[in-house]
Parts: C-alpha cells; sequence; structure tokens
C-alpha cells in the first residue's frame, strides 16, 4: 500500500484562533436567542386576528398552528390557541388548551411559592434579548385565564366547574399579589428612587402610553372587576350568597362609582331568596377588539472608548394607542328595553399597566444587556486588529437587541356586562355598540343564565350557557347579524 | 492508599449528585389540622376553627338550649361583609356539627338544602317506592328557632404592617315570637410585619 502524505495545514496564527473563538461566542449568542428574538409575533398573531375579525376562526387557527410548528408546547401558544378555540365555539377543545396553559402557570406558582427569589430575580441580565426568555406570562394573563376557563366551563354548563376555576382565580390572585409586594420591597431597598424613575429617563419613549389617568386608576395590573363579578354571579347561582358578596363587593373596590356592580350586591339577599318570579336572571358579557400589541422601540448609542467606537444597543416595549372598538351601550331583552352596559375590565388598560410596573425591571436589564454587548465588542476590538471580529460583534449586538414583543392578543380589549331579569324562553338580545346593533336570537332558561358575546372587525361570536344542574333544558343561539 | 484524581472527581459528582437529588425531592406528611396556621392574614383554618369553638360554647349555655328539651333550629345565613372569599357556611356547618354532637339541639333542613329535601320528598311519591315505607308529604317539623349572623372585617395597612380585624356574630331568634334569644361575638385580630 503506497503511503499516503498527510494534507499540508497552513499554521494556525494566534490571531486567527482569537477571530474563530470569537466568532463562536457570536454564534453561540446568537443562536441561544434562536428564532425568538428574529421572530416577529406581533405580526403573526396580526395576520390571525384578522381572520377572525372578517368571520373566519377555524381558518385563523390553522394559521396560526402554521406559524406555530415549531413552539407549540409554550404557554403562550396554549392560551392563544385556547382563545382561538373558544371563539370557534370549540369549548372542550378550548378547554383542554387552557388546561395545559394552566398546568404551566402551576408551574410557576409552585417554583414562585418554593423560590420567590428566582421569580423576583427575573431582572437577572441577559446577553442576548428579552425576547429569548421563556415566557412566563404576565400577571394578568395568568388571572384572565382561569377567569376564561370558568367562561369556558359556563358554555359546557359545568357550574361547579366554573367555582373551581374561580376559585383557583381567587388563589392565583393572592399569590401574585404576595410576590408583587416582595419584588417592590426588594426593588426599593436595592435601587431607592432610580426603581421609580423608570420610563421617564429614556428619551422618546411615548410615556403618556403606559402613564395616564386610566392606566394609574387601575389598583394593579392583574385584578379585574369582570373576574370578581363573574365570581359573584357564579357563587350566587350556585346558592352560596355569602361568597357572592365577596365578588360582587371586590368588583366593587375595583371598579368605584359603577351603578350595575353596587346593584349585583345590593340585590343579592333578595335575589337568592326569591324562588317565585319564574324569571331568569342573564347575565351579558359583551367582550370587545383584541388585547394591545407590545412592540420593540430602541435606539443604538455610539460609545467611543480606547478600543475604538462602540455601538451600544438598547431596546424597549411600548404598545401604542389603538382604537377602543365598538364599545357596547346598551342591551335590550324581551320585555326589558335598553338597560345599560357598563363598561367594567379594560384588558387594554391592564397590558398597559403590567408593562408600566415591568418598565424598571426591564430598564435594569437593558442597562446589564447594553453593557454586557459593549463589553463584547470592546473585546473583540483589542483581540483582532484586523477589524473583523469588532465588526461581527458590533452586527451581531445590535440585530439581536429586540424588546419582548409577546403577549396574550386574542384576549378582548374591553368586557362589558349588562343584566336582566326575562322570562324564559327564545328573546330577542339587542346589543347597542357605538358602531351600530347587533341582534341575536337566544334561548335562555332556568334561575341563572350567561350569554357571552365577542364583537371583534363587526363580527359577533356568541357563547350561551345551559341552566344551572336540575334547571331545564341548554340555551340555544341564533345570530341574526348586524343592523 | 492513594486515591487517583480521576477516582476523587468521581465521588464528588456522586456526592453532589445526592445532595442535589436530596434537594429537588419535595416530601409530603399529613399534618395536625388543629395545629394553629400562620401562612398568612388571610382567613384561614385556625380563624374557622376558633370562631366555632368558641361560638358553640357560648350557645350551649344560653338559657334556650341549657334548659330546652332539645329545641329545633334551623341555619340561616351568615353574611360576609368583608372583601375575603370567605365560605361561611363552613363555620356554620362547624357550629352545627359541634352542636348536633352535644345533642342538646336539633336541627331542621334549612333554605340551602330545602330544594334537595323537597326533591327527594317528591321522589319517593312515585311509583317506584313501596307506599307504606314512603315519606309523606306534610310531614316536616319546622324550626323553633333560626340561627343568622355576620362577618365583618377592618383592614389597615402601612408600609411595614398589614392589620386585619374580624368580627363574628352571632344570633339565634325565636321563629315565633321574633325574641333575641341568645347572641355572642367573637374577634380575632392579626398582624403582619
Amino acid at each position: 500500500m503506497p503511503d499516503r502524505k498527510p494534507p499540508a495545514h497552513r499554521p494556525v496564527t494566534p490571531q486567527a484562533f482569537t477571530r474563530l473563538r470569537l466568532a463562536i461566542v457570536l454564534a453561540a449568542a446568537l443562536l441561544a436567542g434562536g428564532c425568538a428574538t428574529f421572530r416577529s409575533y406581533q405580526f403573526e398573531l396580526s395576520r390571525t386576528i384578522d381572520l377572525v375579525e372578517v368571520g373566519h376562526p377555524d381558518k385563523a387557527l390553522e394559521t396560526f398552528e402554521r406559524f406555530n410548528r415549531r413552539s407549540r408546547s409554550s404557554l403562550l401558544y396554549f392560551m392563544e390557541k385556547g382563545e382561538l378555540l373558544r371563539i370557534a365555539g370549540r369549548y372542550t377543545e378550548s378547554q383542554q388548551a387552557w388546561f395545559e396553559a394552566d398546568a404551566q402557570v402551576q408551574k410557576w406558582e409552585s417554583s414562585a411559592l418554593a423560590n420567590p427569589e428566582r421569580v423576583l430575580g427575573a431582572a437577572a441580565s441577559l446577553l442576548v434579548s428579552d425576547a429569548s426568555r421563556p415566557y412566563e406570562g404576565q400577571d394578568y394573563e395568568k388571572v384572565m385565564l382561569t377567569t376564561r376557563m370558568a367562561l369556558n366551563h359556563l358554555a359546557l354548563g359545568e357550574w361547579d366547574l366554573a367555582r373551581v376555576a374561580i376559585r383557583r382565580t381567587h388563589e392565583r390572585e393572592a399569590l401574585i399579589a404576595r410576590l408583587r409586594e416582595q419584588q417592590v420591597r426588594k426593588l426599593e431597598e436595592q435601587e431607592g428612587d432610580k426603581a421609580r424613575a423608570g420610563m421617564r429617563e429614556i428619551d422618546g419613549y411615548p410615556v403618556r402610553t403606559i402613564d395616564n389617568p386610566g392606566v394609574n386608576a387601575l389598583r394593579n395590573s392583574y385584578q379585574s372587576a369582570f373576574s370578581h363579578y363573574l365570581a359573584g354571579f357564579v357563587y350566587e347561582a350556585l346558592g352560596e350568597p355569602s361568597l357572592a358578596a365577596a365578588g360582587y363587593r371586590q368588583a366593587i373596590e375595583l371598579q368605584p362609582g359603577v351603578a350595575l356592580l353596587e346593584q349585583g350586591l345590593d340585590g343579592l339577599d333578595g335575589r337568592v331568596f326569591d324562588r317565585g318570579s319564574g324569571l331568569t336572571d342573564v347575565l351579558v358579557v359583551i367582550e370587545t377588539g383584541s388585547a394591545p400589541a407590545r412592540a420593540s422601540t430602541g435606539f443604538n448609542l455610539p460609545v467611543f472608548t480606547d478600543a475604538g467606537l462602540l455601538v451600544v444597543p438598547m431596546s424597549f416595549p411600548v404598545i401604542r394607542e389603538q382604537s377602543g372598538g365598538a364599545r357596547a351601550r346598551a342591551v335590550s331583552m324581551g320585555e326589558v328595553d335598553n338597560t345599560g352596559a357598563a363598561t367594567i375590565t379594560s384588558v387594554d388598560l391592564m397590558a398597559r399597566r403590567a408593562l408600566k410596573d415591568d418598565m424598571p425591571l426591564i430598564m435594569l436589564r437593558a442597562v446589564a444587556r447594553a453593557t454586557a454587548k459593549g463589553v463584547l465588542q470592546a473585546q473583540a476590538r483589542r483581540r483582532d486588529d484586523t477589524g473583523l471580529a469588532g465588526a461581527l460583534a458590533i452586527i451581531g449586538t445590535v440585530i439581536t437587541e429586540r424588546a419582548d414583543e409577546r403577549s396574550w392578543r386574542t384576549l378582548p380589549a374591553e368586557i362589558a356586562i349588562a343584566r336582566l331579569s326575562v322570562a324564559p324562553g327564545t328573546q330577542l338580545l339587542e346589543i347597542e355598540t357605538e358602531s351600530g346593533r347587533q341582534a341575536l336570537e337566544v334561548n335562555v332558561s332556568g334561575r341563572y343564565a350567561l350569554i357571552c358575546v365577542r364583537l371583534i372587525g363587526g363580527r359577533a361570536y356568541v357563547a350561551a350557557t345551559p341552566a344551572p344542574p336540575g334547571q331545564s333544558a341548554r340555551a340555544g343561539v341564533r345570530h341574526i347579524g348586524l343592523r | 492508599m492513594s486515591v487517583s484524581p480521576f477516582s476523587r472527581t468521581a465521588l464528588f459528582v456522586a456526592l453532589l449528585a445526592a445532595v442535589l437529588a436530596a434537594g429537588c425531592s419535595k416530601q409530603v406528611r399529613y399534618g395536625d389540622p388543629q395545629a394553629v396556621e400562620t401562612v398568612s392574614l388571610d382567613f384561614g383554618s385556625t380563624d374557622l376553627q376558633t370562631i366555632a369553638e368558641a361560638m358553640t360554647r357560648s350557645m350551649l349555655q344560653a338559657p334556650v338550649i341549657a334548659n330546652g328539651n332539645q329545641p329545633i333550629v334551623t341555619v340561616q345565613e351568615v353574611r360576609n361583609k368583608t372583601s375575603e372569599y370567605i365560605d361561611t357556611r363552613a363555620i356554620t356547618d362547624s357550629i352545627r356539627s359541634q352542636l348536633s354532637r352535644s345533642g342538646r339541639v336539633r336541627f331542621a333542613v334549612d333554605e340551602a338544602a330545602m330544594q334537595q329535601q323537597i326533591g327527594e320528598l317528591q321522589r319517593q311519591q312515585s311509583e317506584y317506592y313501596e307506599r307504606s315505607q314512603a315519606a309523606e308529604i306534610g310531614r316536616m317539623v319546622g324550626a323553633a328557632y333560626r340561627l343568622e349572623g355576620n362577618l365583618v372585617s377592618i383592614v389597615k395597612s402601612n408600609k411595614k404592617t398589614k392589620d386585619v380585624y374580624y368580627k363574628f356574630n352571632l344570633q339565634l331568634w325565636n321563629i315565633q315570637n321574633g325574641l333575641l334569644e341568645w347572641s355572642d361575638e367573637k374577634e380575632i385580630r392579626k398582624t403582619e410585619s
């Protein structure tokens, strides 16, 4: 066998080795960010919601699944999927998706209980971007999840299970309240006044979008009057006035001065012990629009150092102003003409409040990340005379800098309620909104019934509950259309 | 005997793994249901037990119970006037159980259970039941007294301290003449700092 000559290798110079090492570090940083960094979540969800708005919820679901071929196990995937399935009237499947999401939130809860420091320590800096972090959900999304699961249970006639979901909502709220209290205390101890300064220090940030009277009037980002009013209604329907009273009272405390909420508490005893009227007490829930989108905004700060010109990238999420949608004004049904509808929860404002409350931590992470990226660029410049590694470092650190745009977009933007007593049977339900009247034919029965209407892009998606157990037949719905 | 560096490393890794495994595993154990619970300021099991015991003890000493001949009582609503989701029926259920165990009070069906009671009576009138053994309609016994009450709370907090005050009030009313036969209250104060 002839001797084979080994291939000739050029000797590796130390400079080439340094360049290679830097390239590996940069590539690793990019890979760590992965698709999450470059994926435009808002583009995907806008396309999906557009299809819901034109009356194609099943196509919206297909589109959503196509966008999520590689991430069908994340919390956000299950939250959005559950909502799309609910809009399409597929409540059992919707509930399955939300059970998956809830299991993930429960894991977060266990971890928060066992180690609050870890949850609060989300301030830890990341080299790539906030978007590359696993999505743990906003506080208001976690609370809304069990509220919406309760609505699904009601649509399936499972009042007792709705009660379970509602109880879980209270427990979740209490846990979040405790955690956030600790977080605020810790942040104030560590950062003092700096933590309170927040986004006012960022030039050009649209502060008004998250710091306005509407946002500031909220007690916090995660408690909603609707969740508590719904709790009151379900407890009342199940004959538990002591718990119902707490639900109505909390709703009043969260949205003071709304007559409809006060009537819920004032008339409670009368309603619970009045079994003779034969009327059906109907709670009409009118959900409008979709939750606001977060967008990434940022700037690149040129810094002149001994190592040469560095470009320090910084990015922050913003929530742009969005049109409020067709807000519900009044409802007519049966003998009841034009009873007022009150908007009691704005997910739009809750999302803005969540961003406002998170801003100090987002800023801390952004500053830490910018520093790390600056150091990386300086190292690259110092170790490679050709300037190639430095240029690569600048490009890599700048293009990976993107604020986290993820949020539960298919949630409604606003939730209004109306409550009326009507004779059981088929009734015409008319909802007067700012853009016209929606008419629906609904069949109500039993002592209590809930009709949930989602108005989005001129379309109405309706979920009507069957009566509580042992109280007559299922309610039916026929959509008549826009008038 | 010398230990090779490889063995030392293996030993260290094994020890670390053991420590981590022990640290990650969660233990489940039974606890004493009567033990004092101070996990949070919210209304909890100790509050429920304290109120139920205090109310039962006091009520058993009321002349209408102590000197009566097993009076018949019906439990009505204890109104929850707090903003907390407190199931006051759980408190009245405990009071009713303890009074029943004393053998000095009997209870008539209450408002919440009336629907099931009527449903069962009507069911027994169907052709599936032996006529002679079926419960007859019109034979239910009305209560002589009704038990009702209120639970209120006052919550105050500042940056360092949170204080919760609960007041549970229970009243026994004579249904025939509308007289208040007995009333007592139990206060609880909890502070977190």
